[in-house]
């Protein structure tokens, strides 16, 4: 059964859609979402060149998108919030091995660093490596 | 996917496929929501006549009507009574034709195992689901291949 689904958010359309889809799920199957946003910025860039208020700014942001997320969620359902930093689709698949989702729903285009190309390949890669079903939202 | 929205299932006769089907029971099981099997396939018998058959031997040469046999039969062991279940056979470009169906059938979710029998299915197939996710208007569900030695645990 389906206990576990990650939605990994960034703020696009196509993340908001893959959102409903992933509540409605949830409310099926009675399962918990986990929201995972990865703000998509270089370790290395971070504490070479980032200031704090860059870094403050894109985590503020962040912290936008996955409340936007949870508030959409009605009482009842588990949920759970996580930020990350890093190459989104390294990061959710870290994440993926380290929680064990039974599903992951996320949107097929968003606004990555090249918009669209990037995040296109992030479901793409998802898609690829996950070994649990992964339900792309248009 | 709402409510009254069907769960489209294409299959062909892949150990994929009938994970994805499992998985479209379980969710149409949760949700009520009615299931198409499309068996998608370039040829069917009346391209492959077994008498007179002109394509080469395996797995293009099974036609349409056995692989939706065995599905049938798979369907009919595991459908909870509650499911309502179609079966729906198509001859074209297998993504073409899925996306195609599910757009005309106004489906809320395609259910699709992302690889196949054999290398040559493997390949056909694992492009067939990427195009599914590419051209679908809905929402499509990819059911990976078990790694052996969780398939037999």
């Amino acid at each position: 059964m389906i206990k576990n689904i990650l939605v990994p958010v960034d703020g696009s359309e196509c993340s908001d859609r893959a959102v409903i889809e992933a509540i409605a799920m949830a409310e099926y199957c009675e399962a918990k979402l986990s929201f995972l946003y990865v703000a998509n910025i270089n370790q290395l860039a971070i504490n070479a060149y980032l200031s704090d208020a860059i870094l403050d700014a894109v985590t503020k942001a962040g912290k936008v998108i996955l409340d936007r997320a949870m508030e959409t969620v009605p009482t009842g359902i588990p949920k759970e919030a996580y930020s990350e930093t890093g190459a989104p689709a390294v990061v959710i698949m870290d994440f993926v091995a380290e929680h064990n989702p039974d599903m992951i729903i996320m949107g097929s285009r968003g606004l990555g660093l090249v918009k669209g190309v990037l995040l296109g390949s992030v479901s793409q890669y998802v898609v690829e490596q996950s070994k649990c079903p992964v339900m792309v939202v248009k | 996917m709402k409510k009254n929205q069907c769960i489209v299932v294409p299959v062909d006769g892949s150990e994929t496929s009938i994970q994805a089907m499992d998985t479209a029971l379980e969710l149409a099981q949760a949700t009520g929501a009615k299931i198409i099997f499309l068996h998608a396939a370039y040829f069917d018998s009346s391209t492959d006549d077994d008498a007179d058959s002109w394509l080469p031997e395996g797995p293009v040469t099974e036609s349409v009507g056995d692989i939706m046999e065995d599905v049938r039969r798979v369907v009919k062991e595991r459908l909870p009574a509650n499911i309502n279940a179609a079966f729906a056979e198509r001859t074209g470009d297998p993504a073409t034709v899925i996306a195609e169906f599910a757009a005309a059938e106004q489906a809320g979710l395609i259910v699709i195992g992302a690889r196949g029998l054999s290398t040559v299915e493997g390949f056909l197939l694992g492009s067939v689901s990427q195009e599914v996710m590419e051209t679908a208007t809905c929402a499509v569900l990819i059911i990976k291949q078990k790694r052996q030695e969780e398939a037999f645990s």
